[in-house]
């Protein structure tokens, strides 16, 4: 059964903290956010939203999509913001 | 455009479109100005249908805290803050899984353009250069 549109707002409170596959999104023009679409994965685990997204291609008919974490943006200790192109 | 962000938790998250051949992504980036290079997570890209080949360029990046060498490939477009670079390159980096946004925006994507952080009111603004004669306009 497809998935109904969901606002952004619907689609993080109906998948808390979980990363989701937006087919189709709205953005609103104010923001430059995503304002909703429909969900078509949506799971915590990144690992497993990427095997299933790029490894099994589970969707080859999305072509335009949005890819997000339905909760707060969190600093990550192991990642440095902090990038220089060395030199060859 | 000018969108908001919240000053006081920082990273500064910005939605950027990815466009490669297979797919265009949104995708959320940290505003990095410590980078020189822009950096997408290999997987979005890859989801794009952008995929390093083998013969595909790979640079040392190093940060505050060591180094790692990524391969760097172009993306048809980015687009993000209204701004559309083309044919744009980019570091494919494995970002660890924890890390909630998929790339880093450096400063290759702002070069010859007008980037305005204002803190005090949570905002960020990215404008074409002014010619001159209108620079107090």
């Amino acid at each position: 059964m497809a998935e109904p549109y969901r606002t952004m707002a619907e689609i993080e409170a109906t998948y808390p903290n979980e990363w989701v596959l937006i087919d189709e999104p709205t953005v609103d023009r104010r923001t430059d956010r995503v304002s909703g679409g429909r969900v078509v994965m949506h799971t915590p685990d990144r690992a497993e939203f990427d095997h299933r997204l790029v490894d099994r291609d589970e969707f080859p008919h999305v072509v335009r999509c949005a890819i997000l974490y339905t909760g707060k943006p969190t600093e990550e200790p192991g990642v440095d913001l902090f990038w220089f192109k060395h030199a060859p | 455009m000018t969108v908001s962000f919240d000053p006081a938790h920082p990273p500064i998250i910005l939605e950027g479109w990815v466009t490669g051949p297979r797919r265009t992504v949104k995708v959320r980036l940290a505003l990095d100005t410590g980078a020189t290079d822009t950096l997408i997570r290999a997987t979005v890209l890859a989801a794009a249908g952008i995929v390093p080949p083998a013969t595909a360029p790979r640079r040392r990046m190093r940060s505050a805290t060591g180094g790692a060498t990524a391969p760097f490939v172009r993306v048809r477009q980015l687009l993000v803050l209204g701004r559309t670079r083309a044919d744009f390159p980019v570091a494919a980096f494995d970002l660890p899984p924890a890390v909630m946004y998929d790339g880093l925006l450096g400063l290759d994507f702002f070069r010859g353009l007008v980037l305005t952080l204002d803190f005090a009111r949570g905002l960020v603004r990215l404008d074409p250069r002014r010619p001159w004669w209108r620079f107090w306009g």
